[in-house]
């Protein structure tokens, strides 16, 4: 249970760091990561052959008692990584003005404009917002 | 009864097919897996504790593999264009045929339409699931959503995956077919409920024990696998 707090923790406060370069948000195997950790255990007792997706393994623990951990953890977890999703979608319309001036010369495909943005010598160049979205979609 | 029985495993293959752009970043197509991108998302699986092997026919033990193994198992990334007219339902149907023949079991050559498959760059995971049971278990859910974080970058968006799985060959040939298939499903069914993968992207594939991976040693547990399979753009 101490770990589930310590990672709830981490992810909350994560959610506070406001840096452009850090990211504030996390990808799934991390988020799997930390919410194995904290519920794998409540899972296995109280949620065997409930399949996740739509919910059904929150809906499942919240019929349970689960750790505070666990459900620390799943809170933060969701948040995050709702904004991760968010900044994916947002993200090429956020950075479109910056590729249009920095990234002309590089042909579609391939992520070439992307990782023309996240060149080191264009990331001061690239506005902060982009530069943020870029980060918070996990593509770095 | 041994341990590993409780957890058999399974191997999905994933094909990979196009995606609409995503206009603002350019990003149109990906013709193929070709080697940056698999570079790329290899450090994204490599920085996982989780165990991988990846690479058209690289075969390692589990554990982490150099890039310079990446690279030289991605070599010849020119098949995933072709896949791209694969026929996946065809070839679900020809391994049932195959299944009801006698004396095809372990042939030392496969059929060609699954050579054709394990000619494809793929990258192949071990899942856990329940013994008998296509129920994924926690511990290798974060598995699926690494390989999530990677079907959601830039560089794959715009590929689609087959799932395929594969199981050893305890059993009998028709009920692992099965298995297999409902195991890819559940694969396929949690990287798009729980991981937002479009539909689209992902078809599942059980080939049960049609394609060992070790045919001389057909129960060992290294045929219990998921393959993602790059198939192409489409």
């Amino acid at each position: 249970m101490r770990r589930g707090f310590a990672i709830a923790c981490i992810l909350g406060a994560s959610i506070l760091v406001a840096s452009p370069t850090v990211a504030q948000t996390i990808g799934y195997g991390e988020a799997i990561r930390g919410l194995t950790a904290a519920c794998g255990a409540d899972i296995e007792k109280y949620c065997k052959g409930v399949k996740p997706g739509g919910g059904a393994i929150s809906i499942c623990l919240a019929k349970n008692n689960i750790s505070t951990g666990c459900a620390a953890t799943f809170e933060a977890a969701f948040v995050l990584l709702a904004k991760r999703a968010a900044a994916q979608e947002a993200a090429p319309q956020i950075c479109e003005a910056d590729a249009k001036r920095l990234c002309a010369n590089f042909r579609e495909g391939r992520a070439r404009i992307l990782r023309c943005l996240i060149r080191n010598d264009n990331t001061r160049k690239v506005s902060n917002k982009c530069n943020q979205a870029i980060t918070d979609a996990g593509w770095r | 009864m041994q341990s590993g029985d409780h957890r058999r495993r399974l191997a999905v293959g994933l094909a990979i097919y196009d995606r609409p752009a995503l206009a603002g970043l350019g990003i149109k197509r990906f013709d193929i897996l070709e080697i940056n991108l698999m570079t790329d998302l290899c450090k994204k699986l490599l920085g996982s504790t989780v165990a991988l092997l990846i690479g058209t026919s690289l075969s390692l033990a589990q554990g982490r593999i150099s890039e310079a193994d990446i690279l030289n198992s991605l070599q010849s990334t020119g098949q995933a264009a072709r896949a791209a007219n694969l026929n996946l339902d065809a070839l679900r149907r020809d391994v049932e045929k195959r299944i009801q023949v006698e004396g095809t079991e372990n042939a030392a050559s496969p059929p060609p339409v699954l050579q054709a498959l394990s000619t494809l760059p793929n990258l192949t995971v071990e899942i856990q699931f329940d013994f008998d049971s296509d129920w994924i278990r926690p511990a290798s859910w974060e598995t699926i959503g690494v390989i999530a974080d990677a079907l959601h970058h830039p560089l794959l968006l715009s590929n689609a995956f087959a799932v395929v799985g594969h199981t050893d060959a305890k059993g009998s040939r028709d009920y692992n077919f099965k298995l297999s298939q409902r195991r890819a499903d559940a694969v396929r069914e949690m990287l798009i409920s729980t991981f937002r993968i479009p539909p689209g992207r992902l078809v599942a594939l059980g080939l049960g024990e049609e394609q060992l991976r070790d045919p001389s040693n057909p129960d060992a547990e290294v045929n219990r696998r998921v393959q993602l399979l790059n198939i192409g753009p489409r």
